[in-house]
């Protein structure tokens, strides 16, 4: 056996050369890059409303008033296009609302916008009634992804409504045109709608209605060498206003002379 | 005895001479034969080579006709498609040459759920380097200059609704191109 050792060896020996030779023969020219590693990211819809003030009208059926909120697009999304849509949900009753982008608007409106748009002031417009009561009204606001995509929960814009009792008008105080003396005016009474004018032959007689009218100032027909009597009352749905103070008119010729007498 | 012996040492001293002489005259005598020759030519061998190079990738949004328009830190919407696209220049020359391209794709890191749609190619522009599987190319010869295009295609569908996959990320980690000589 002793004697084979060294021919075990000379075969591993072999091996081991043969290996080392067929190694050298896999060593062939290569070469490596990378691919880099890339990423994206996705971003989000969202918007923020500011809160609006309260409101306050008269329970009639003309009183209306209005209040803004402030609408913010702060979503994030490079091509982000978001349309927001505010819509009148509840209101009080007696009480209609309506909400755009300038007053009076309609029941509901659409706002396009994109993250680096300018925020957007939205009006609402609250109108009384007759049997209006106070509460609130209630607007959702949700946004939808233009085309298509992403939608934004529902969020609500609340407006508080502080319903009052209208009363009649204050009224009206009358002064006599200055230049020509022949007609009178006066300021607008807060609350009214209309003004009747009305005339008498004496101060203190029965002055009978002559006209409803809108404007602030009167020409009066007068016959030749007459003097007439002059009031006015501002009016609104509630009622009327006392009659204002007095104005008399003489005309003398084509000559006119106005005068404001008390009452 | 002094004569005979004087003679006999000049009879010696002249075939000595004579032997010489003629020994001499043999000699020059070998130079004069026929002769030829030629050059073996100036040769010599080159190697070719066998590299890989590539340059910077930039990011593309694929609805767009502008090149270059996205960048690593733009966020995606439902409807956006971002490419990223990545040029490797690859040079194979040498007779005998024959070799590989070799490409795995790392798996994606995500958090987007459901994942978003994405998907690796790439492309040869020598009709020597073709693929035999997925974005792995062989060539059986050398092929001069030749660029691989590696892009990456992200969408995110159009059909993604409400808030989903919103403030999400996705990265493929990098991975090597082999190019290897067989």
């Amino acid at each position: 056996m002793s004697r084979r050792v060294p021919l075990y060896v000379a075969v591993v020996g072999a091996l081991l050369v043969g290996g080392a030779t067929t190694g050298t023969t896999a060593a062939t020219w290569t070469g490596q890059r990378q691919l880099a590693s890339n990423s994206v990211g996705s971003g989000a819809m969202t918007f923020t409303t500011t809160t609006p003030a309260g409101v306050t009208v008269n329970r009639t059926a003309t009183s209306s008033a209005t209040t803004t909120f402030v609408l913010d697009d702060t979503s994030v999304g490079k091509k982000l296009q978001q349309r927001v849509t505010a819509q009148v949900a509840s209101t009080p009753t007696g009480v209609m609302a309506t909400v755009g982008t300038s007053c009076p608007g309609a029941s509901s409106v659409q706002v396009d916008t994109t993250p680096t748009s300018a925020d957007v002031s939205l009006c609402v417009r609250v109108a009384s009634s007759l049997t209006a009561v106070s509460g609130t009204v209630t607007l959702n606001v949700s946004g939808a992804q233009r085309p298509s995509g992403w939608t934004t929960p529902v969020s609500t814009v609340s407006v508080p409504v502080t319903v009052g009792t209208a009363v009649a008008p204050g009224a009206p105080v009358l002064s006599c045109n200055s230049a020509t003396q022949n007609g009178f005016r006066w300021p607008a009474v807060a609350g009214a709608l209309d003004y009747v004018v009305t005339s008498s032959t004496t101060q203190t007689g029965t002055y009978t209605d002559v006209v409803t009218q809108t404007q602030l100032s009167y020409l009066p027909t007068v016959g030749g060498n007459t003097t007439t009597f002059w009031r006015v009352r501002a009016t609104n749905v509630v009622g009327s206003s006392p009659a204002s103070n007095t104005i008399r008119i003489v005309r003398s010729g084509a000559t006119y002379t106005c005068q404001a007498v008390t009452p | 005895m002094d004569r005979g012996y004087t003679m006999n040492h000049m009879m010696k001293g002249a075939i000595a001479g004579a032997t010489g002489i003629a020994l001499l005259m043999g000699g020059f005598g070998t130079y004069a034969v026929w002769s030829d020759s030629e050059n073996l030519a100036g040769n010599g061998v080159q190697s070719g080579q066998l590299n890989i190079d590539t340059s910077a990738g930039t990011y593309d949004d694929f609805n767009t006709v502008a090149a270059g328009d996205w960048s690593a830190s733009d966020k995606m919407v439902p409807g956006d498609v971002v490419t990223y696209t990545q040029e490797f220049t690859i040079k194979g020359d040498g007779k005998n040459l024959e070799g590989t391209i070799s490409y795995t794709e790392p798996s994606l890191t995500s958090t987007f759920s459901p994942n978003l749609d994405y998907s690796v190619e790439v492309t040869s522009s020598s009709a020597t380097v073709t693929e035999t599987t997925a974005n792995n190319f062989e060539f059986d010869d050398e092929f001069g200059t030749a660029t691989l295009t590696a892009v990456v295609t992200y969408e995110l569908p159009s059909s993604t609704g409400g808030t989903t996959n919103q403030n999400k990320a996705a990265t493929l980690p990098a991975a090597a191109f082999t190019i290897t000589q067989s």
